[in-house]
């Protein structure tokens, strides 16, 4: 089996706790899709992705079933259902009664900017942009949400794939007993 | 003065509010992250009063005074260890973390982004198998200079701010580099480096090195050093038998390192000292700590020592900030 292990902070209100969790199913809710399973390595913590081609980045909830009560956090998902879970989350049940306020930035070489907020918890009308075809600096997007004076933040980091240019790397080093240690012949593969 | 302690072990930070009696750890249910989690680092800014660099095994946090509690700073370091943090002595929204395997990570927003900085060091050591950043220092004379050392691949100086990287072990005997300490006198720079195989010193700014061995100790590994006062020339070294070892010395010296006095202390090291903690606020208040928990302090610039009756199991870095 494969799993996830997601490691939020969750801001309540004695402090932040630091549960580890094992995610080993995950179901998305999407308007093209319902109820549909996905691996769960298909989520990542990782605040930088590397991807062939431009991504388009949208906004979600994710709700974690957890022993304590279930976890509310912001998450990013790519066209290609790949799944950015920050480290942060509240505790549903700690959540006060207020509105949800959802701030979705796009970072594009322009840096154009979207907003729109919560009418009501849980319906969000969030539109989303198409990322600057012509960018070739590092892009991404950011998803806050802001409950009271409470902030949770998603920030993605997206930057394209290069080829690497081959170099000397990887080069050893020799520890205390000055042993001998063959190089890496990375030029020649033989 | 007034101060609070940082040790960074692997079960956790630990704080000590009154003089390095007494230590604690924050509770994992409000403390900001597990308290035993494995933490290398521990770094205060004197800019950022309270707000103390944590690198641990899940990241990089930083204490937030005002509620008590350490805050979770996302970056690319989450599944490395994050063995050194440091902060421009000018501007401390620019921060340099090292890692294992030995990585640079750079941020110049306070931890909002981060760029993986052209170190470009060795990628694997028969000895550790994966290489590690020991030390990283901004250069006191000028702080677009950055310095580090990586275990086991020697001394790294960029000038450009962590742009590029140059390889300077011209000289070295060992490349396995732990430490820098450097003085700025009036005929010119001397900067000692700490390795598994005796102290060296360079006068050309670290073009090249020259082994200085000692008889003052019995040992060759020599690990932390500092500075006693801002380019005093009074030098504080830790030697010991070996990583992890089962005894240590602190020498010191008072011409940058040309002669070494072995400093008495009240209890024999159970292991090689790790690290020495100082603060700009009060140069003579110092504490070291040794690998296997053991706690000292000096109130005299290193000429003695107390040990302090508690320990921590296994420590690698110590600090301290004043505190009101």
């Amino acid at each position: 089996m494969s799993f996830f292990l997601y490691k939020p902070h969750v801001y309540g209100p004695e402090g932040v706790t630091t549960p580890d969790v094992i995610i080993d199913q995950l179901e998305v809710q999407h308007k093209s899709l319902r109820d549909m399973p996905f691996a769960p390595e298909t989520i990542s913590s990782e605040p930088v992705w590397h991807v062939r081609e431009y991504v388009r980045l949208q906004p979600g909830f994710m709700y974690t079933a957890i022993g304590g009560g279930t976890l509310f956090s912001p998450i990013l998902m790519s066209g290609n259902w790949r799944f950015f879970a920050p480290r942060c989350a509240w505790r549903l049940r700690h959540m006060k009664q207020e509105p949800v306020v959802v701030d979705f930035f796009e970072h594009t070489q322009e840096f154009a900017i979207d907003r729109e907020e919560l009418d009501d918890r849980g319906k969000a009308k969030i539109r989303v942009l198409d990322f600057n075809e012509q960018a070739d600096a590092p892009i991404g997007a950011s998803l806050t949400l802001r409950c009271g004076n409470d902030r949770l933040r998603a920030s993605l980091g997206i930057e394209p794939l290069m080829k690497k240019t081959p170099g000397t790397k990887p080069r050893y080093s020799i520890g205390p007993t000055r042993k001998e240690v063959k190089h890496y012949n990375i030029a020649g593969r033989d | 003065m007034n101060h609070t302690a940082y040790a960074a072990t692997m079960q956790g930070l630990w704080l000590s509010h009154d003089d390095g009696e007494s230590w604690a750890r924050l509770l994992t249910p409000t403390g900001g992250f597990y308290n035993e989690a494995r933490c290398w680092c521990v770094e205060a800014h004197p800019k950022r009063p309270g707000e103390v660099l944590v690198g641990t095994d899940q990241g990089l946090y930083r204490m937030n005074p005002a509620e008590g509690r350490f805050d979770y700073i996302p970056s690319p370091m989450d599944s490395l260890h994050i063995l050194q943090v440091a902060r421009d002595p000018n501007d401390p929204d620019f921060i340099v973390c090292g890692t294992r395997p030995a990585e640079l990570f750079i941020s110049d927003d306070n931890g909002e982004s981060w760029v993986r900085a052209p170190l470009d060091a060795a990628t694997e050591c028969w000895f550790i198998n994966t290489t590690r950043v020991t030390s990283i220092q901004f250069d006191p004379r000028d702080t677009e200079v950055i310095w580090a050392t990586v275990e086991i691949d020697g001394v790294f100086k960029s000038v450009d701010r962590g742009k590029t990287w140059q390889l300077m072990i011209h000289g070295l005997a060992d490349n396995d580099a732990h430490d820098l300490v450097f003085h700025d006198g009036p005929l010119g720079r001397d900067i000692l480096a700490s390795t598994e195989d005796s102290m060296h010193r360079s006068m050309d700014n670290a073009v090249t090195w020259v082994q200085e061995p000692t008889d003052v100790a019995p040992f060759v590994y020599y690990r932390s050093l500092v500075q006693v006062g801002e380019n005093t020339g009074v030098v504080l070294a830790s030697v010991g038998d070996k990583p992890s070892g089962e005894t240590g010395m602190v020498l010191r010296s008072i011409d940058v390192g040309k002669t070494w006095t072995a400093i008495d202390l009240p209890h024999p090291p159970n292991s090689t000292i790790w690290s020495f903690g100082t603060n700009a606020a009060d140069p003579n208040l110092i504490y070291f700590c040794t690998i296997f928990g053991q706690i000292y302090q000096s109130k005299d610039g290193g000429l003695s020592w107390t040990k302090k009756r508690r320990e921590l199991g296994e420590i690698r870095m110590i600090t301290w900030e004043p505190t009101e």
